[in-house]
C-alpha cells in the first residue's frame, strides 16, 4: 500500500451550471410576481417624481408651490390659468394646473410634487433609524445574549425593553412627543424611527440565535475570526432578508403614520406640502373641490400598496425554503 | 422467485417529471418493477436517483409541481395512475401501507397517537370507537409499545423517533394490507433502533404475509433483508435481480462500483474504490447511458445511445451496452 | 496502514465534563443538567486517527467542540502539545486556531451562502495576516487544487455546488491554517455512498502527505473501522470502550459494543449476523441510569451494574491500550475507576505522564 504511487484525488470536471449569484436567484424569483414587479416600477417612478419634486420646487423652482393666487382658487385639474392676471413668476408651468388649485390658488401638482419627496423621505429614513436600532438590538440580543449584567442576561435586558416599547400604543406616543416637540419634518423623522424598531430587533434576534447554531459560524469561530467579523460578515448578510422584507413593509407604514400626524395637524407644518396635510386641507373642501381630497388620498393608497406589494414578493424571493435546494 | 406467481404490483414504465420554472426535469423515466406477493422487493439508489419519487407516484401522492407523465401501476388488476381518486383513497391506507423516512413530521402534533391510529380504522374499516380503540391497543402492543394502555393517549413529541416510527407502522398496518411501502423507514433512526425496527418489520411481514416495497441508500440493509433488489441510477432502473447474485455478481458498472465504494468489515487496508463526479440532477441527466461519464467501462456509444433493459443471466436484468451482446433473444 | 508513528500524545483529554443548563420557568432558572459529556477521557497521538462512535445524543459533538473551545467544557483537562487549552490567552488562542481545526457533518449549513468559495477557504489566511493579494489567490488556487477541485471555482457560490464539492470545500477550509488536528465530526454521514468514498480517500490522502490527526467522530461503524486506528465508543456521554480498531472488531467487550456491531446491517448477504437487537431506547442525559449508563438495555446486567459505576478494566499499554468501563470483566483498579483524575490515570499509563511533564 505505502510503496503505491499515491493518486491524486479525484478532480471534479462535471460542469457546472451557469453561475447564478444570489442576487440574480432573488430577482428570478420576485419577477415571477407580475404584480410585484408592477408596484417596483411604480415605487421607481415615484422615486424619480420625488427626486424631480425636490429639484423643481426648491433649487431650479419652475414649479413653485408657495404661490398664491386667490382669484385662481378652487380650479378643478387639467384647467388652463387665466395668465393675463398672473405676473409671470406666478404662472404654472404652460399655463395650466394639472391637478388644479387649493382653496388660496396654489397649485396641487407642484404642492403635491413637493409632498411626494417629504414622504418619501420620511418613510426612508425613519426606517432607516429603525432598522439601524433594530438590527444594533437584535443583534447584541441575538449574539451576547448571554452574557450577564449582574443579574440580568443581556438578552433579558434587552428584549423585555423591547417588550414595554411595543405595549405602548405608538401612534398616542408619538403624538404626545410630537406636541411637546417643536413640529419639525426632522422630529418626526426621529420619532417614527425611534417608535417602530421592535419588530426588527426581534427579527434579528431571532436570526441571529438561528445563525448561531449554524455550522458555518461555528467554523468562522474555530477559523479565530474576530467577533465583528463573524457578525458583520457572516451573520447580518443572513439574517437581512427579513429584516429587508419588513423594512419595506415599515416604509409603508411611517409614510401612513406621517400622513396621520399631518391631517391631524401635528405634522410637517405649512407652507411645506406633504400628503397629508394636503389631504387635511381638502377635506374641508370635499363637496367643492373633490380633487383637493382625492388626489393626496390615492396617491398615498398607491404607494403604500406598492410597498406592501414588493414587501411580500420580496419575502417570498428571499425565503430559502422557496429555493431550490 | 418472482417468475410464475402473479404480482401483487406492477409498475410498468412509469415516468414522472416535475414541471419547474427551470424547465421540466424528468425525476423517474420509465421504471419497471413488479412486486410479488408476500416477498421484500428493495429499490436502492442515491440521492436523487428517484426512488423516493417512485414510491410517492405509486400512491399518487405526488406534490405540486411533480406529475406522472407516462406508465401504469398495476394493483390486483387495477391500474392506479388513471383509477378515480375515491377509489385509490378507498385504497392507500388500507391495502396499500406507507411509512415515511421522517417519524417526526409524519404524525400530527396536536392528536394523540391512539386517535391517530384509530382515525384509519374508522376512515377504512368503519369501526366505532370503542372497537377502534381496542384494536389500537392491540396494535400498540403488536408493534413493541409498551405499556399500549399508558402510550396509547400519549403526543408525538412524548415518544423518541423509534416510537414515532413505531406508531407509523402501527398506523401503516392497521388495516392488514397486502403491500407496504417503506421510505428510508430507518435513515433517522440510530442503529440499534433502526436494528429494532427492522426486526419489527420482519416479523410483522411474516405474520401478515404482507409485500414490503423497501426503499433505501444502505446497502446492508438491502443485503440483509431483501429478496429481491432494484438498483436505480438517475431515474431509471440499471439492475434487477434476486440479492445473492446481486451482492455477487453485480453485472452493472455502477452496481459494482458502488458495492466497492463502501466500506466493508474485515478490508480495512484497501483503498476504497470511489466513483469519480458527481451524482447528476434530474435537470442534467447525461445523454445516452446516465452512468456514462463516471463509468469506468465506458464504450464509445453509450453516451449516445440508452440501453435498455435486458436478461444477460436467468432472472438478473441489467442495462448496459456491455451485455448487449451476450443476450440471446 | 501507513506506518503509525509512536510517541506522546497530540492531544490528551482527562475528565472532560459538559453540563448544559436546563432552563424552565420565569425566570430562567437552572432546574435541572443535561449531562452531555460525563467524565470522557482519552489521547490522539500524532498522526493517528481516533474514531469516536456512538449514537445520536451520546455526546460525541459535545467532545469535539470542547476540544476546540467552541464550547466551554465544565470541567476536565485538555491538552494539546503540552498546552492548556482550557486556559489559554487570546493570543495563545490565535495559535490553537492554527493547530486544530474542525470539519462538519451537514454540507449545506457548513458554507456561508453570502460568500464566494474564494472568500470562505481564504478568510481565515487574510484575518491571521497568513497571505494578501495575489498570495492570498494562490493559496486558495493551491487548496482548492488540494481537495481535488478545480481552482476555477472561487469566484463561485457555494449552492451552486453539490454535496460532496461543498464538502470538499469545508475542508479546504479547515486545512487553510495547515492545522495539524483535525476535528471530522460527521463529515461522510450526509453523503452519497460512492461521494463518501471519495471524501474518505481524500481524508486518507491528506493524513498521509500533511501528517495530520483526526478524531473522527460517526455514527456509522464501517466507516469508522476504515478510516479509524484506534476507536472509542460514547453511550450516554460516558466511554464505554477503547480499543485499536482491530482489537475492537475482533474482540469487542462492552455487551453496548457488541450490540453496536451486530446490529449494523452487513452489506454482504451472505453473511447473516446474530443480531443482538437491544430493547428500549437511550435514556435521557438529564437523568441518566444510576450505576452502569447502559444497564437498562443490557443484555448481560447484573445486580451491581444498576447501582455501582462500572470498574475501568485495562490491558495492554498505550495505544495498544483495550479499555471497557464494565463489570464482567473485574474489578480492577475500581478505585479510580469512575473518575480516572489526571494524577491517577497518567501516572498508571507511565508514558503519558513523562509527556506532560515535557509539554510544561
Amino acid at each position: 500500500m505505502a510503496d503505491l504511487p499515491r493518486t491524486v484525488a479525484p478532480v471534479d470536471t462535471v460542469d457546472l451550471a451557469m453561475p447564478e449569484t444570489p442576487l440574480q436567484e432573488v430577482w428570478r424569483v420576485f419577477r415571477k410576481d407580475r404584480l410585484a414587479v408592477a408596484s417596483l416600477g411604480v415605487l421607481l417612478a415615484l422615486l424619480v417624481v420625488a427626486i424631480a419634486g425636490k429639484v423643481l420646487t426648491d433649487w431650479i423652482v419652475l414649479v413653485n408651490p408657495e404661490t398664491v393666487r386667490l382669484p385662481e382658487k378652487f380650479k378643478p385639474p387639467m384647467s388652463y390659468a387665466a395668465t393675463e392676471l398672473l405676473s409671470v413668476a406666478d404662472r404654472p408651468p404652460f399655463g395650466l394646473y394639472l391637478l388644479g388649485t387649493d382653496e388660496l390658488g396654489r397649485d396641487v401638482f407642484a404642492r403635491m410634487l413637493q409632498g411626494s419627496f417629504v414622504s418619501l423621505s420620511i418613510g426612508f429614513i425613519a426606517v432607516g433609524i429603525s432598522v439601524l436600532i433594530g438590527i444594533v438590538l437584535g443583534g447584541l440580543a441575538g449574539f451576547y445574549g448571554e452574557v450577564k449584567l449582574g443579574f440580568i442576561s443581556v438578552d433579558t435586558l434587552i428584549m423585555r425593553f423591547t417588550d414595554v416599547m411595543l405595549c405602548f400604543p405608538t401612534f398616542f406616543l408619538i403624538l404626545t412627543v410630537v406636541a411637546l416637540l417643536p413640529p419639525s419634518i426632522y422630529n418626526i423623522m426621529i420619532v417614527i424611527g425611534l417608535t417602530s424598531w421592535m419588530g426588527t430587533a426581534r427579527f434579528v434576534r431571532a436570526e441571529f440565535l438561528a445563525l448561531r447554531e449554524q455550522d458555518f459560524v461555528v467554523a468562522a469561530q474555530a477559523l479565530g475570526l474576530p467577533a465583528w467579523r463573524i457578525i458583520f460578515r457572516h451573520m447580518v448578510p443572513n439574517a437581512i432578508a427579513p429584516v429587508l422584507v419588513s423594512a419595506t413593509i415599515g416604509v409603508a407604514s411611517a409614510i401612513l403614520t406621517e400622513s396621520a400626524l399631518s391631517f391631524l395637524g401635528f405634522g410637517v407644518q405649512p407652507p411645506y406640502a406633504t400628503w397629508g396635510n394636503i389631504l387635511a386641507d381638502g377635506k374641508n373642501f370635499i363637496f367643492d373641490a373633490p380633487w383637493l381630497f382625492f388626489i393626496p388620498g390615492c396617491a398615498i393608497l398607491t404607494v403604500v400598496l406598492a410597498f406592501n406589494l414588493v414587501g411580500e414578493a420580496l419575502r417570498e424571493a428571499l425565503n430559502p425554503r422557496l429555493r431550490r435546494r | 422467485m418472482a417468475t410464475g406467481k402473479r404480482p401483487l404490483l406492477a409498475v410498468s414504465d412509469l415516468r414522472v417529471s416535475f414541471f419547474t420554472d427551470r424547465g421540466e426535469a424528468p425525476a423517474v423515466r420509465g421504471v419497471s418493477l413488479a412486486i410479488p406477493p408476500g416477498q421484500t422487493v428493495a429499490l436502492v439508489g442515491e440521492s436523487g436517483c428517484g426512488k423516493s419519487t417512485v414510491a410517492l407516484a405509486i400512491l399518487r401522492l405526488l406534490s405540486d409541481p411533480g406529475r406522472i407523465v407516462g406508465g401504469r401501476v398495476v394493483f390486483k388488476g387495477q391500474d392506479l395512475v388513471s383509477l378515480p381518486e375515491p377509489a385509490l383513497r378507498a385504497i392507500r391506507g388500507k391495502e396499500i401501507g406507507m411509512i415515511f423516512q421522517e417519524p417526526m413530521t409524519s404524525l400530527n402534533p396536536v392528536f394523540p397517537i391512539g386517535e391517530q391510529i384509530a382515525e384509519v380504522l374508522h376512515v377504512h374499516l368503519g369501526l366505532p370507537k370503542r372497537e377502534a380503540r381496542l384494536e389500537v391497543l392491540r396494535l400498540l402492543e403488536k408493534v413493541g409499545i409498551a405499556p399500549a394502555a399508558r402510550r396509547i393517549d400519549q403526543y408525538p413529541h412524548e415518544l423518541s423517533g423509534g416510537m414515532k416510527q413505531r406508531v407509523m407502522i402501527a398506523m401503516a398496518l392497521a388495516c392488514q394490507p397486502d403491500l407496504l411501502i417503506a421510505d428510508e423507514p430507518t435513515t433517522a433512526l440510530d442503529v440499534t433502533v433502526q436494528a429494532q425496527i427492522l426486526e419489527l418489520l420482519q416479523e410483522l411481514q411474516q405474520e401478515l404475509h404482507m409485500a414490503i416495497l423497501l426503499i433505501t441508500h444502505n446497502l446492508g440493509i438491502v443485503a440483509q433483508f431483501a429478496q429481491e433488489v432494484h438498483v436505480m441510477y438517475a431515474g431509471k432502473i440499471v439492475e434487477h435481480a434476486s440479492v445473492h447474485p446481486l451482492f455477487q455478481h453485480p453485472l452493472h458498472p455502477y452496481t459494482q462500483a458502488l458495492l466497492k465504494a463502501l466500506p466493508r468489515p474485515g478490508h480495512r487496508a484497501e483503498r476504497l474504490a470511489a466513483i469519480a463526479g458527481t451524482v447528476p440532477t434530474p435537470f442534467q441527466y447525461p445523454p445516452g447511458c446516465a452512468f456514462a461519464p463516471r463509468c469506468p467501462e465506458v464504450l464509445a456509444h453509450c453516451s449516445m445511445q440508452e440501453p435498455s433493459c435486458l436478461e444477460a443471466a436467468p432472472c438478473h436484468a441489467v442495462a448496459c451496452w456491455l451485455y448487449a451482446g451476450s443476450v440471446q433473444r | 496502514m501507513n506506518e503509525q508513528p509512536t510517541g506522546h500524545p497530540l492531544l490528551e483529554v482527562r475528565g472532560l465534563k459538559k453540563y448544559f443548563p436546563l432552563r424552565s420557568g420565569l425566570f430562567s432558572r437552572v432546574s435541572a443538567w443535561i449531562k452531555a459529556v460525563d467524565d470522557v477521557s482519552f489521547d490522539v497521538y500524532p498522526g493517528e486517527t481516533l474514531g469516536l462512535v456512538g449514537e445520536s445524543g451520546c455526546g460525541k459533538t459535545t467532545v469535539g467542540r470542547s476540544i476546540l473551545r467552541l464550547i466551554e467544557p465544565t470541567a476536565g483537562e485538555i491538552r494539546f502539545a503540552g498546552m492548556d487549552v482550557r486556559r489559554l490567552d487570546s493570543t495563545q488562542l490565535r495559535w490553537l486556531r492554527r493547530q486544530m481545526q474542525i470539519i462538519f457533518q451537514d454540507p449545506y449549513s457548513s458554507l456561508n451562502p453570502r460568500m464566494t468559495v474564494g472568500a470562505i477557504i481564504g478568510e481565515a489566511l487574510y484575518v491571521h495576516g497568513l497571505a494578501r493579494g495575489q498570495e492570498l489567490d494562490r493559496r486558495v488556487q493551491e487548496l482548492l487544487a488540494q481537495v481535488g477541485l478545480s481552482p476555477s471555482y472561487r469566484s463561485r457560490y457555494p449552492h451552486e455546488f453539490s454535496g460532496g464539492q461543498r464538502q470538499r470545500i469545508g475542508i479546504a477550509r479547515a486545512l487553510a491554517l495547515q492545522p495539524r488536528f483535525l476535528v471530522c465530526d460527521e463529515p461522510v454521514s450526509a453523503l452519497d455512498v460512492s461521494i463518501q468514498a471519495q471524501i474518505l480517500n481524500l481524508l486518507q490522502d491528506l493524513q498521509q502527505e500533511l501528517g495530520l490527526s483526526y478524531l473522527f467522530i460517526s455514527h456509522d461503524l464501517n466507516v469508522v473501522e476504515h478510516i479509524a486506528d484506534r476507536v472509542a465508543v460514547m453511550y450516554l456521554g460516558k466511554l464505554v470502550e477503547m480499543a485499536p480498531v482491530d482489537e475492537l472488531f475482533r474482540n469487542p467487550l462492552h455487551p453496548y459494543t457488541q450490540a453496536l456491531m451486530s446490529a449494523n446491517p452487513v452489506p454482504d448477504p451472505t453473511i447473516r449476523t446474530r443480531r443482538i437487537v437491544l430493547a428500549g431506547d437511550v435514556p435521557s442525559p438529564v437523568q441518566p441510569p444510576a450505576g452502569c449508563p447502559f444497564h437498562p438495555r443490557c443484555p448481560q446486567v447484573m445486580a451491581r451494574c444498576k447501582t455501582i459505576a462500572p470498574p475501568l478494566v485495562r490491558s495492554g499499554h498505550g495505544k495498544d491500550e483495550h479499555v471497557v468501563w464494565c463489570h464482567l470483566y473485574g474489578t480492577a483498579e475500581s478505585e479510580t475507576a469512575s473518575s480516572p483524575s489526571l494524577s491517577s490515570w497518567s501516572s498508571t499509563a507511565g508514558d503519558s505522564g513523562a509527556a506532560f511533564l515535557q509539554g510544561r
